[in-house]
């Protein structure tokens, strides 16, 4: 009888954890196979990976936990890093008319901005008119994409990728924050880092993130306990909104160039990354620091296949795979025999 | 007779009720189907690991914009590329391989390893 | 001597032993036994949280027991889920009904059996069907056509169809959980006579409730479950309300209702001419007094829960006007209302009261956030929410292992008593509270009125809707009676009856 149950236990833990499991080996692997994934190089690259991908993960995590989610965030990402790159540049291509690029701090604002309203409109329309997020992202995401191709048609860039970049916005971003064995760990690291902070302190501090949670949770007692339904579902969505402007920022100079296929398909990493990192799709349930983890774990296991020279192509069923193991996991935590 | 809405309905009467809610409020399975699905997507997922490992390599192309084919190449992670032999292209001289077709970024053969599959744009002059 | 056991256990339908099951941190189950008796009707009483489903849960394999055997005519079994107990002739019939509500009656029944044309023909016989659910309904005296649709049904005869279902398995043991919580004095009538005739034909019955004059109408013995622990299996006939009472709380419980010592004082709400928007809520005028707790009682659908919806501003208003204090509030939306003071303890406590995942800290404080931020600082004190939280768990003496555990493993009066915990947060003048003690154990009702007359005695206002009369003529000072959505009169809870307030509660009707 003990011995049953404990080879049920056991077998409970690989299940919940398999993930983890198959991340683990093939991290192993990797190391036996190319012994400098685990060199300062490597690992600085992985971090600072992780520290790009991280806010858009923030995000989408806030819209997960209202059981919702956002397929918006790559092209919006995509705008505002075409943004970024149009008036932070020394080309002025879809600007004729400048001379002079942007004051960076101005251009940050607008990306903000830019990425708040679209947050806005999903967050009104799931709020307002109880609209599954997923259709309503989904229009979004086509309508920015769409003002991206138009925004790149704009005076005589022609549709064309934006690059030659000024140089005080390409050294904000990607300038040296310290080095590590001769290698330079960017400033976005660091930028990174204080949005997670900043993302911790919302989430368990304020009203605005317990209300969050309680709205994720059960929408009808959060209405009845006093909690501003709407105005949380909206802040959750223009928060996220904000976040991928930043990311879109940080994107077009850590890239040096942006185009139409910017920030194509971040969505998926970012809801990839909160499932694994535990942030449920049941709603109401989710660390910031599961988030961190999971991004994290995405990140070494395709630097790692990278380093293995697997194809791209075969990375993105690899990412089809993960998401779904990672989803059947979430369902089994909560379905599991009590 | 939608006998799929019924059998679910089936399942709902005798599989004891669940506390799953938001995207997956319309979810019925047990726990020993998921087991399942678990385990066989964990499979899934090792196997095109193993597959792309075993297949490792990128491909790196050379589209010659004109000029004469280049061969492509299979390299590891990291790898220096082998200088192929310059194209041609009459009327036009060769000035090396870019990693963009508008031809501002260019690729030293010497220094930069391959990091991904990627195609390289000829930069010609007009003569 | 030897001769008489074997006649004993062969007249044993089923036999549950030493079953033990343990949650993380609680014994939910407690070496429990429980011997049904073919022929007989077993009743299963404890307070909420005693272990009473979670045993019937084991038996249907909804939860693997840690221990214990289970034996069905002296065979060992163990059901992996509801549907093979099925298969056995065990079922159930559930307090909340899984049906599919877009098919009919017959749809139903025979619902993953259909009959066959024939053996080898796959298409399902209509017919056959009809004929058989037919002739069930007959023996049973059910008055419905089987191709009714189950949605155009009341709940009471939707719950007929399902243990009609249950017969037709031919079941020899049918667990009833609380079923008479939806039926009217007539159909609890019906729902006997078809349980006496399943005696009569020699099933099983294990019949849960709370309510104490069923139980000792209709059952043969009593088992009686306290804390996950088997107390006493007892012959009906020998037992007394208060001896069940007291079995099932561990004392004696001398008093069904506290002693009133509130004072009542000055008005303090009035509300005039209350008229909904959408539901048929009309022309309600009332004053409450401070210290004072206002019943309103009225039957099902009557109005009473639109009124205290409509007066906490979660359904829009048509007309009609709120005064507190002499000041007119509005009340457009919850937040207004608790600015104003109001608070409202929902009649659906898992749909509107529970955030089922969360622990008991978020459940507690979710509704006065703001008061714990750090000095001029708008960021959440941990060290205040915990306070706060342990000041409501020690205030309404819930039971939880820590502030940490999640709501939904508690027992329903537990949970009641953090949402009650979480409105005295919000420092409320009026209480509404719709139904506070539904599926609450008698212990923890017990609790619930000693709490509801506290808070008079310290001159709050409470407007409490319940179904139970008994508990609105103990518990409060006056009795409104709603009607068809109007206000039908208002009787003195001292000196009412119950017949006058069933008189007035279908006036309009």
């Amino acid at each position: 009888m003990a011995e049953k149950d404990n080879l049920k236990k056991i077998g409970d833990l690989l299940l919940n954890n398999a993930m983890y499991i198959i991340i683990a080996l093939a991290v192993v692997y990797i190391t036996i196979m190319r012994p400098s994934f685990l060199g300062i190089p490597s690992i600085v690259n992985i971090l600072s990976l992780t520290a790009a991908k991280l806010p858009i993960a923030l995000g989408i995590g806030g819209c997960i936990v209202l059981t919702g989610t956002d397929i918006s965030a790559g092209r919006v990402v995509g705008l505002t890093a075409c943004i970024s790159a149009s008036l932070l540049t020394t080309v002025f291509k879809v600007f004729p008319d400048m001379s002079n690029a942007a004051p960076l701090p101005l251009v940050l604002l607008l990306v903000i901005g830019v990425g708040a309203l679209v947050g806005f409109v999903n967050g009104f329309s799931v709020a307002k008119f109880k609209l599954h997020p997923f259709i309503v992202t989904l229009s979004t995401q086509l309508i920015v994409y769409g003002a991206i191709l138009m925004y790149l048609m704009r005076g005589v860039n022609n549709g064309q990728t934006l690059s030659g970049l000024a140089d005080n916005y390409r050294s904000f971003i990607t300038g040296t924050l310290f080095s590590i064995g001769g290698v330079a760990v960017p400033k976005y690291v660091l930028y990174s880092l204080i949005l997670t902070i900043i993302m911790w302190i919302i989430w368990n501090k304020t009203t605005f993130g317990k209300n969050m949670f309680a709205v994720g949770s059960n929408e009808e007692a959060a209405n009845v306990s006093g909690v501003n339904v709407m105005r949380t579902i909206i802040m959750v969505f223009m928060l996220a909104g904000m976040m991928y402007g930043i990311t879109g920022f940080l994107d077009g100079a850590r890239i040096a160039s942006a185009n139409a296929n910017t920030g194509l398909n971040y969505e998926c990493d970012a809801i990839a990354a909160c499932v694994i990192g535990g942030v449920s799709f049941v709603g109401g349930i989710g660390r910031i620091s599961g988030i961190v983890v999971g991004v994290l774990l995405l990140q070494i296991i395709f630097t790692g296949l990278n380093f293995l020279a697997v194809d791209a192509n075969m990375l993105y069923i690899i990412k089809g795979l993960i998401i779904l193991i990672a989803c059947a996991i979430d369902m089994r935590k909560y379905l599991v025999r009590k | 007779m939608n006998t799929i809405e019924q059998q679910k309905q089936d399942q709902k009467n005798t599989v004891p009720q669940r506390q799953l809610r938001g995207l997956y409020s319309k979810v019925n399975i047990s726990v020993k189907s998921l087991n399942i699905i678990i385990v066989v997507l964990a499979a899934a997922l090792i196997l095109c690991m193993v597959v792309g490992v075993s297949n490792a390599g990128f491909t790196v192309q050379f589209d010659s914009l004109g000029g004469t084919t280049v061969e492509s190449q299979k390299r590891q992670y990291g790898e220096l590329l082998e200088a192929p032999s310059p194209p041609t292209r009459e009327g036009y001289s060769f000035d090396g391989w870019y990693l963009d077709i508008n031809t501002t970024r260019p690729w030293n053969l010497e220094k930069d390893t391959v990091t991904e599959s990627m195609t390289l744009y000829a930069g010609w002059h007009i003569l | 001597m030897k001769m008489q056991e074997t006649n004993a256990s062969a007249n044993v339908l089923l036999k549950m032993e030493g079953i033990c099951k343990e949650f993380p941190g609680v014994k939910a189950l407690d070496n429990v036994h429980l011997t049904v008796k073919a022929g007989t009707v077993h009743a299963l009483m404890g307070e909420n949280g005693a272990g009473k489903s979670t045993l019937m849960k084991c038996l249907f394999g909804v939860y693997s027991k840690d221990s214990g055997d289970v034996y069905l005519e002296g065979r060992k079994v163990e059901f992996k889920n509801s549907k093979e107990a099925l298969e056995n002739g065990v079922a159930m019939v559930h307090q909340e009904l899984n049906q599919a509500l877009k098919r009919n009656v017959m749809d139903n029944m025979w619902l993953g059996r259909f009959p066959r044309i024939a053996s080898w023909c796959p298409l399902t016989s209509e017919k056959k069907m009809y004929e058989e659910t037919k002739k069930l309904f007959e023996d049973l005296e059910i008055n419905v056509d089987p191709k009714r649709v189950m949605s155009t049904m009341p709940v009471s005869q939707r719950q007929m169809v399902e243990i009609a279902k249950a017969v037709s398995y031919q079941s020899k043991i049918i667990v009833f959980d609380e079923p008479t919580s939806s039926l009217t004095e007539e159909e609890v009538e019906h729902l006997f006579r078809i349980i006496n005739m399943l005696r009569d034909r020699g099933c099983g019955i294990i019949y849960i409730s709370h309510k104490m004059e069923e139980i000792l109408r209709i059952s043969d013995e009593v088992t009686i479950m306290r804390d996950g622990q088997w107390i006493a299996t007892r012959d009906a006939k020998t037992l007394t309300m208060n001896e069940i009472i007291k079995l099932m709380v561990g004392r004696e419980l001398t008093n069904r209702y506290p002693e009133k010592d509130n004072v009542v004082g000055s008005p303090l709400l009035e509300v005039k001419s209350l008229t909904a928007m959408y539901s048929k809520l009309k022309d309600v005028s009332f004053v409450a007094k401070k210290g004072e707790v206002l019943g309103v009682a009225g039957l099902d659908s009557s109005g009473r829960t639109e009124l205290l919806e409509n007066i906490f501003g979660i359904a829009t208003r048509k007309g009609g006007e709120i005064y507190l204090h002499g000041k007119r509030v509005m009340n457009r939306n919850a937040r207004e209302s608790i600015a104003n003071k109001f608070a409202l303890l929902t009649e659906e406590r898992r749909a509107t009261g529970i955030f089922a995942i969360r622990d008991i800290q978020a459940n507690t404080t979710i509704s006065s956030l703001r008061k714990y931020y750090y000095k001029g600082f708008p960021l959440l004190n941990n060290k205040k929410l915990t306070e706060v939280t342990e000041w409501g768990i020690n205030a309404m003496r819930t039971k939880t292992p820590t502030q940490k555990t999640q709501i939904r493993s508690l027992s329903g009066g537990n949970q009641q008593k953090v949402i009650l915990a979480r409105w005295l947060l919000t420092d409320p003048e009026v209480l509404l509270l719709d139904e506070p003690t539904r599926g609450i154990d008698v212990g923890a009702k017990y609790e619930i009125y000693q709490l509801i007359l506290n808070l008079a005695k310290e001159g709050k206002t409470v407007i409490m809707v319940s179904s139970e009369m008994p508990e609105l003529l103990g518990v409060c000072d006056r009795i409104l009676v709603m009607s068809g959505g109007q206000l039908a009169g208002e009787v003195d809870a001292k000196t009412a009856t119950q017949e006058e307030i069933m008189t007035l509660a279908a006036k309009y009707a």
